[in-house]
């Protein structure tokens, strides 16, 4: 049994913490999310120099050649640091779309440039009308010759304001909720007929609502759901991990702040109410820890329900757990946290963003029960159930 | 990072398996085991040389890893094997191994390990609950005895119990933490009366334990007149990566499955789902922070912060289960200490989830865990 991490991963670790340290004050941060593409060009571009946008790419495409693991502990940072660089959006929803789905030649057209932060790609994947469904898919696209046509709305497309291209999830052939007939299609953000409303979004970073009306598309590979569920479903991991960088910042400046507040001429960590509310606290981020550790552990699982159970269960516990913590935090700071001023209520809106994106408590809870029972099904165990 | 079992392990796992199918008794899990019950199934366990788990060989335990112990436990859960009285093995025996003298480690721990005396524990008293250190049982010196006076309550077993091991006050004159010692008392001395207490479950396991003028050898003190309190910590820390129940979760979590998928109201509610889905993301957070406890008693690491909060959420997912149970059963939970009305499960499962509301109570109440963790987790 062994819960340690690898001397190059706690190196990899503490060098993300420190870079994020360096480039990313509150003050700073604060001027940024002002900003209308709502993250800094030139943190991007020096991440871009220190190859973190090659973190999760295989040496055949071009990347580092780090695996999920290393991914999830920069999240983490990124969270505690409260980085609003559109790491998500390019690296792991478009990045890992493209290198489970892409051609040879499709791959060295596209990722040499995410790689290096000169190029941007945002995946459009959700519809207002399937809530959290992962292939819930209205948008269509229809084949004519050897070209695509696509047409339909996209919403929640995060950075799409940022990003040079899109990649579209459109339906080709079925029901709207059904898992087959789903394709991935490329298509440039100045095409004739896209059209864009950019918004910004709660917790930092921007997003877009997405019209496709005939659309000329190229398609990336074949079959797409499984891409597109598995691409979430790390997508959903990452974004746990950065919420547990995020919880550990709201515990620690709490406590401190609960050790030099003073009301009735005494700090507030002296009163045992709060005392416990912080103990509380504490135990829902090591819990969530563990969740997180889970998720690193059964990511590698060879088996695909494994993998979906070990998503959906983190997520689920840490949506509760987040915002208790981030409730709290701002509760036991009083009227300051309920300010712009200080970071808390930042991290307030990161972690309520957090519990909504790719599902919330609800949707993961009723995942993992379907995914139980379809695995007690195969075992035989509902033999009798009707 | 890997969490795979070795293939020892894995060979471990099996042998365990097949001992447990092979001799499981024919009583089920119960906290009013009888006397002969209790016995029974610990003599069985103690011939196979397999009772003392966290035990060193040296003294007749298994001396098993954290995790072998880890998987005896969830292999005794998943074939529903009745547990064994903690107050000897897990308690009392520890206690002298490390702070008892050659004498009484020779006197106790073989009849501990071959399962021949019953122990229980007398710690609080009616005015001492969680402020324990305020007991006031008094324990007089008179030559080569000690004159015990007072009163112990909440005594699990002491109806069935051969010896007590009890805190008692030597000395009342300085800070209530100092002048408290660790005794051990033969249940047989004269002046010692047991009464029972019926708890919520309707059942009798609990006690008020009377010692008027008990004439105690002063050779049953354990460690130094006066650092009784210095026992009753290293005790309260002891069995971290056993105290969150995991292994009973896991199969009570499978049993409220089996039961769903029985019934065609339950398996038809998709808020039923829902609300076992919760559960088994709370179990599986607690079972990871077990392992990861487990992992650093494995490398002999001391405990880190993720185990202080084992109890607390360990207990309270207890209490979920068991009133989910209960509310599952519908009109079969209500039958009281009757013959079962519908699926048979739901029969005990009330007295079950009655007596469980002790879990966040006893071995210091979750409250008092938490002033534990604010002051040495947050430094409030």
């Amino acid at each position: 049994m062994d819960f340690s991490f690898t001397e190059e991963q706690t190196l990899l670790k503490d060098s993300f913490q420190r870079f994020l340290q360096d480039a990313y004050g509150f003050e700073d941060y604060r001027k940024i999310i002002e900003t209308e593409q709502g993250y800094s060009a030139d943190t991007w571009a020096q991440m871009g120099d220190l190859q973190w946008q090659g973190l999760p790419f295989s040496d055949a495409d071009g990347g580092l050649g780090y695996g999920h693991i290393e991914l999830l502990l920069l999240a983490e940072e990124m969270g505690r640091g409260l980085c609003v660089e559109p790491y998500m959006a390019n690296v792991v929803l478009a990045g890992q779309t493209i290198a489970k789905l892409a051609s040879a030649e499709q791959k060295s057209a596209l990722l040499p440039g995410l790689m290096d932060g000169s190029r941007q790609i945002s995946l459009a994947h959700a519809e207002l009308g399937g809530r959290y469904q992962a292939l819930w898919c209205e948008t269509s696209a229809s084949e004519q010759g050897d070209s695509w046509t696509l047409k339909g709305h996209k919403s929640m497309v995060l950075n799409a304001p940022n990003a040079d291209q899109f990649l579209v999830v459109a339906r080709i052939s079925g029901a709207t909720d059904e898992a087959t007939g789903l394709g991935v299609f490329l298509i440039d953000k100045d095409a004739s007929g896209v059209s864009l409303k950019a918004n910004k979004v709660l917790g930092g970073g921007v997003a877009g609502e997405l019209s496709l009306n005939n659309v000329a598309a190229q398609r990336l590979g074949g079959e797409a759901g499984e891409v597109i569920e598995d691409v979430l479903d790390l997508a959903t991991a990452y974004s746990c991990a950065d919420a547990y960088g995020a919880m550990q910042a709201l515990l620690a400046k709490t406590a401190e702040y609960s050790k030099t507040r003073k009301q009735f001429g005494m700090p507030l960590g002296a009163f045992q109410v709060l005392q416990h509310r912080m103990v509380d606290m504490f135990i829902e981020v090591q819990q969530s820890q563990s969740m997180i550790l889970m998720v690193m552990l059964r990511l590698s699982d060879s088996d695909r329900a494994a993998r979906q159970k070990a998503v959906a269960a983190c997520k689920a516990y840490m949506h509760k757990a987040s915002k208790y913590v981030a409730q709290q935090a701002v509760q036991l700071h009083g009227g300051i946290g309920v300010t712009e001023e200080l970071d808390i209520g930042h991290y307030f809106r990161r972690l309520t963003a957090f519990g909504s994106l790719f599902g919330d408590r609800t949707h993961q809870l009723r995942r993992l029960a379907a995914l139980d029972k379809a695995q007690r099904q195969a075992q035989g165990k509902l033999a009798n159930a009707a | 990072m890997n969490l795979e079992f070795s293939a020892e392990e894995k060979a471990f796992q099996q042998e365990v398996r097949e001992w447990l199918r092979a001799n499981k008794p024919d009583f089920p899990p119960s906290l009013t085991h009888s006397r002969e019950q209790t016995l029974a199934w610990e003599q069985t366990l103690a011939s196979k040389g397999w009772l003392a788990t966290g035990w060193p060989k040296q003294y007749g335990g298994t001396g098993w890893t954290a995790t072998q112990r880890y998987i005896w436990d969830t292999e005794c859960a998943l074939a529903n094997v009745p547990g064994v009285n903690p107050f000897g093995v897990s308690m009392c025996g520890p206690v002298i191994m490390a702070f008892g003298n050659d004498e009484q480690k020779a006197e106790h721990l073989p009849h501990i390990v071959n399962a021949t005396r019953l122990w229980c524990q007398g710690y609080s008293e009616p005015g001492s609950g969680s402020d324990l250190a305020s007991l006031k049982t008094r324990a007089e010196r008179d030559g080569d005895d000690y004159i015990v006076n007072g009163q112990k309550i909440w005594t699990t077993s002491a109806h069935i119990a051969d010896w007590i091991f009890c805190l008692v006050r030597t000395d009342a004159s300085g800070r209530k933490q100092e002048g408290i010692s660790f005794l051990l008392i033969d249940m047989k001395t004269p002046g010692i009366e047991v009464r029972e207490i019926r708890s919520i479950d309707g059942a009798h396991h609990l006690n008020e334990v009377f010692f008027k003028d008990v004439r105690v050898p002063a050779k049953n003190l354990v460690g130094e007149e006066g650092k009784g309190w210095t026992i009753a910590k290293f005790l309260l820390g002891h069995e971290r990566t056993t105290i969150a129940g995991v292994p009973l979760c896991q199969a009570q979590i499978e049993e409220l499955k089996v039961l769903r998928d029985a019934d065609p109201n339950l398996r038809n509610d998709p808020k039923v789902d829902e609300d076992i889905a919760a559960l088994e993301v709370d179990l599986l957070a607690l079972e990871y922070t077990n392992l990861r406890a487990l992992e650093r008693a494995e490398s002999g690491k001391p405990p880190g912060p993720e185990s202080s909060g084992l109890k607390i959420k360990g207990t309270e997912l207890q209490q979920a289960l068991a009133e989910y149970k209960v509310e599952m059963g519908a009109y079969a939970s209500l039958p009281w200490q009757a013959e079962a009305i519908g699926e048979a499960a739901y029969a005990q499962a009330t007295a079950a989830y009655n007596i469980g509301r002790a879990s966040t109570i006893y071995g210091g109440t979750n409250e008092i865990q938490k002033n534990v963790l604010a002051k040495f987790a947050l430094g409030l």
